[in-house]
């Protein structure tokens, strides 16, 4: 597979942006701010996944977390020592309260379990279009999160499941991301993922030149569901406890919020997106804990990161629906300025209408 | 038999709850195209008028608070409509979708922030909470009330859409808006109109989850809608007809597994609703009475 | 009636009209002809206010309405039947011919055209109740033009009437239009077939990419062998 030098280009371009964000961070920053940062990364890999789906399918999906809760709880079940296991998951079936697997294989095998679910929820969401197919992903995360609520035995309900083997970087962390941000970029600016921009638009046009949407679309979402899978296992591995309330909707609209901020069309869209968003709820969560600036003290605002996310992503709507970046890529900022000029000066001639 | 006529009620006003919320839904959708993501914080505001009602203005009597919730319903879509999804009309299905989104969020936390994150309770009319004993059966005047109201609604809508022009031409709307503009029929009084009745059916919905919660909290209206957009899409998304049947089709299911499931796996009764949609889905991806997705453009 | 004067119509970057002028006398018939993507459509769907005009002015009535908007055009007397006919397919034929008496709110004289354009065309009674959808395309085109004559309009607009219809369907329609020019009512007729419409048409205007390239009367047009040939595909007298 030839990889287009201008993809190279771009992903370069963003990859070292994301490698300066995380080697600042590990050189100089405290635990605390490290801690930030890891989860600034999980994130963005997070947004690059529902950037695969969304961009290239145009169909909004609000059922991306529930991938990412699949695979955290995985590989949770999977790796954490059975010695925790008996007094937290003494009930778990299938033996696996005996099990202790290495990250080795815990890793793959959590992955494994979270395509598989996506392979057969793939199957519905690819006969759908439009307004129903975010329909069923939105149910489709109300059904994880009712799973891991209730499947007490396996997952220990709405209590914290903990003892999990913290051994997830930073670096390693911006390492994935950063190869997340090329793989994305390779799959929007391949054959497949060109097809499949072309038959969002027009479905029409598109089946009539052969353009096969349901198989196209069902590899966006098992791709999505991939990096989902990897920011779960990776969450997982990194903070040792996690509960399904971490897998609901906070983190949903987070990250749907900082795609569309960003631009939903472009993997520049999605990082500039997830960056831009995370700086400001930093700001607002500093306001939200009633901080004293100035020798006053503001009262606690509970609701305040909600709040920012939803104005966020309505004044994004309303004043710039394609986003921050819109639908071009970093390296065709620069190419477009300069056809823009071109064609301001050509278009004084008679078009053909 | 006496348990199957109560089962049955319980699904007759629940169903009734989801069909009102469904119509709502799918009235402004098949109007103007909008996915109303905000659709919940109508039965929301209704709620937060029937507490503030009591707080501020000591309305004591519950029979008057009910008008309340009602008329702030109404009053609230109307609003969202002017202020929120005119601007976007013109724009692409999905800003509009995600602009509703955004108010839905906005709205929950505005409450959080000036109400609190704490269920404020209202009071309900003593008499609705009674039973009605007809032989041996008790029906709860609630359900009775719902089941009741729900089905006077369906139909006054039905002749409202048959029988008066804007009604006609909001069908007409429906398939082709620019044509029904050419008979000089003002669209925005088209969209109004849709964004009233769909006001109108949430507050109604909103009275009774009152009625039966007894509280109002920031993000009550979020699990009702997102059961009402199901049925929605279960019924055929945009299809009025469908989305009264996807509703009753959903209540019936919930009050079966309600009634059927061992407790051990009660907890799971959504999970199961859902994927068991999921795969009618599969065989009938258009719904009960939608019309097939033709993977191609509108003409 | 009508002084439509130096409208442009753009798409983006593609010009469809451009500085067009035309006028329609009360109680004229003019056609208005030229090809394919001749931006014919584009000038009606501006003058009714569905496609914003980027440039130019419209007179309707002796009243400056070019920024009125499709509502209110409506209302003050235009009304269009517009190209493939565009009934409400779902709607019985009785809803259609209502919604086209929207703006009106006198029932007996509604009820009175409704029998008169029940009786021009039995067919319409005939399925009165049901879907319109289930008409056929010359009569769907029956019931387009008599929904749009509902609003009582000082001006009718015909975008492309004779689109599709069988030459027999075509010689009945325009059968019909001779009627409406005996009523007195004023007529812009959009044409693509302009050997019949010049049959029954005052002036006629041709355009081709975007512009006038002709105006005159239709039998100015008929003899102009160069026109009728170059843009029309017709041979002149």
């Amino acid at each position: 597979m030839t990889v287009k030098s201008s993809v190279l280009l771009g992903s370069a371009a963003l990859g070292l942006l994301i490698a300066l964000i995380g080697f600042s961070a590990l050189l100089f920053a405290e635990p605390y701010h490290q801690r930030i940062v890891f989860i600034f990364m999980v994130n963005l890999i997070i947004v690059l996944g529902l950037q695969v789906f969304m961009g290239n399918c145009d169909i909004t999906h609000f059922g991306h977390i529930g991938f990412m809760g699949i695979a955290a709880y995985a590989v949770a079940v999977l790796a954490t020592p059975i010695a925790i296991k008996k007094t937290a998951l003494a009930t778990a079936p299938f033996g696996l309260s005996g099990i202790e697997l290495p990250l080795f294989f815990a890793v793959p095998g959590a992955i494994a379990i979270t395509l598989i679910v996506a392979f057969f929820v793939g199957l519905v969401m690819v006969r759908q279009t439009g307004v129903p197919a975010t329909i069923a992903t939105l149910a489709f995360l109300v059904v994880v999160h009712v799973v891991l609520l209730n499947w007490v035995d396996l997952t220990r309900g709405p209590r914290a499941f903990y003892g999990i083997p913290i051994k997830a970087s930073l670096s390693t962390a911006t390492a994935i991301a950063v190869v997340g941000v090329l793989i994305a970029r390779m799959f929007r600016d391949s054959r497949w993922g060109v097809q499949l921009r072309a038959s969002s638009e027009d479905a029409a046009a598109a089946a009539a030149v052969g353009v096969r949407m349901q198989r196209l679309r069902f590899a966006a979402w098992m791709l999505s569901a991939l990096f989902l899978s990897v920011a779960g296992v990776l969450f997982a591995l990194f903070v040792g406890t996690i509960s399904p309330k971490s897998f609901y909707f906070e983190l949903t609209f987070l990250t749907l919020a900082m795609l569309i901020i960003g631009g939903m069309h472009s993997v520049t869209g999605a990082v500039v997106g997830a960056i831009v968003v995370a700086l400001g709820l930093e700001v607002t969560r500093f306001v939200e804990n009633g901080p004293d600036i100035a020798g006053f003290e503001l009262p606690q605002m509970f609701g305040l990161t909600g709040f920012y996310l939803g104005a966020v992503i309505v004044f994004g709507m309303a004043f710039r629906s394609e986003g921050i970046v819109g639908p071009q890529e970093i390296e065709e900022w620069w190419g477009s300025r300069q056809q823009g000029k071109q064609s301001d000066a050509g278009s004084s001639e008679a078009p053909n209408p | 038999m006496d348990y199957f006529l109560q089962q049955a009620l319980n699904a007759l006003s629940l169903g009734g709850e989801y069909a009102l919320l469904a119509l709502g839904l799918a009235i402004v959708f098949s109007v103007m195209g909008l996915v109303n993501f905000a659709h919940g914080e109508l039965i929301t505001v209704g709620g937060y008028a029937m507490f503030l009602a009591v707080l501020i203005f000591g309305v004591k009597d519950p029979l008057l608070i009910l008008p309340v919730g009602v008329l702030a319903a109404i009053f609230f879509a109307v609003l969202l409509e002017r202020v929120a999804f005119r601007p976007v009309r013109a724009a692409p299905p999905t800003t509009g979708m995600l602009m509703a989104f955004g108010i839905s969020i906005i709205l929950q936390n505005s409450a959080l922030i000036f109400v609190g994150t704490r269920p404020k309770a209202v009071p309900t009319a003593e008499w609705l909470m009674l039973d009605v004993n007809i032989g041996s059966l008790r029906m709860p005047v609630v359900q009775l009330l719902e089941a009741g109201v729900t089905i006077g609604a369906i139909t006054l809508l039905v002749v409202f859409m048959r029988n008066t022009t804007i009604g006609i031409a909001m069908r007409a709307a429906a398939k082709d808006f620019s044509t029904v503009r050419l008979m000089g029929i003002r669209a925005d009084r088209v969209v109004r109109t849709a964004f009233a009745i769909s006001g109108l059916l949430a507050g109604l919905a909103a009275v009774f989850i009152m009625a039966r919660r007894g509280a109002v909290d920031p993000f009550m209206g979020f699990t009702p809608v997102l059961k009402a957009f199901v049925a929605a899409v279960v019924g055929g998304f945009g299809s009025l007809p469908g989305a009264v049947i996807g509703g009753f089709a959903l209540g019936i299911a919930e009050v079966t597994l309600q009634a059927t499931l061992p407790s051990s796996v009660a907890g799971f009764r959504d999970a199961f609703i859902f994927s068991a949609i999921a795969v009618l889905l599969l065989f009938r991806p258009q719904g009960i009475l939608g019309e097939r997705p033709d993977f191609g453009e509108k003409t | 009636m009508l002084e439509a004067s130096h409208i442009s119509v753009n798409y983006g970057p593609i010009k469809a009209v451009r500085d067009v002028s035309i006028d329609v006398g009360r109680g004229d018939v003019v056609a208005l002809l030229g090809p394919n993507g001749a931006g014919k459509s584009s000038l009606l769907s501006s003058l009714v206010g569905l496609v914003p005009k980027n440039r130019g002015t419209v007179v309707f009535d002796n009243e400056e309405v070019s920024r009125a908007s499709t509502e209110d055009l409506i209302r003050r007397g235009m009304s269009v039947t517009p190209e493939g006919r565009r009934i409400f397919g779902d709607l019985t034929v009785g809803e259609n011919l209502r919604l086209g008496a929207a703006i009106r709110s006198d029932k007996d004289g509604i009820a009175e055209d409704t029998e008169k354009f029940l009786d021009l065309f039995p067919i319409l009674r005939k399925r009165f109740n049901s879907a319109a959808r289930y008409l056929s395309g010359g009569e769907q085109q029956m019931l387009a033009i008599s929904r749009s004559l509902m609003s009582r309009p000082k001006l009718l607009m015909l975008d492309e009437p004779s689109l599709g219809l069988a030459p027999r369907i075509v010689d009945q329609i325009f059968e019909f239009l001779v009627t409406l020019r005996q009523w007195g009512l004023t007529l812009l007729i959009v044409e693509q077939n302009a050997s019949e419409v010049l049959e029954i048409a005052d002036r006629a205007y041709v355009l081709s990419t975007g512009s006038i390239v002709f105006s005159g009367t239709a039998n100015e047009l008929s003899n102009s062998g160069g026109v009728m040939e170059l843009y029309l595909g017709l041979e002149g007298h």
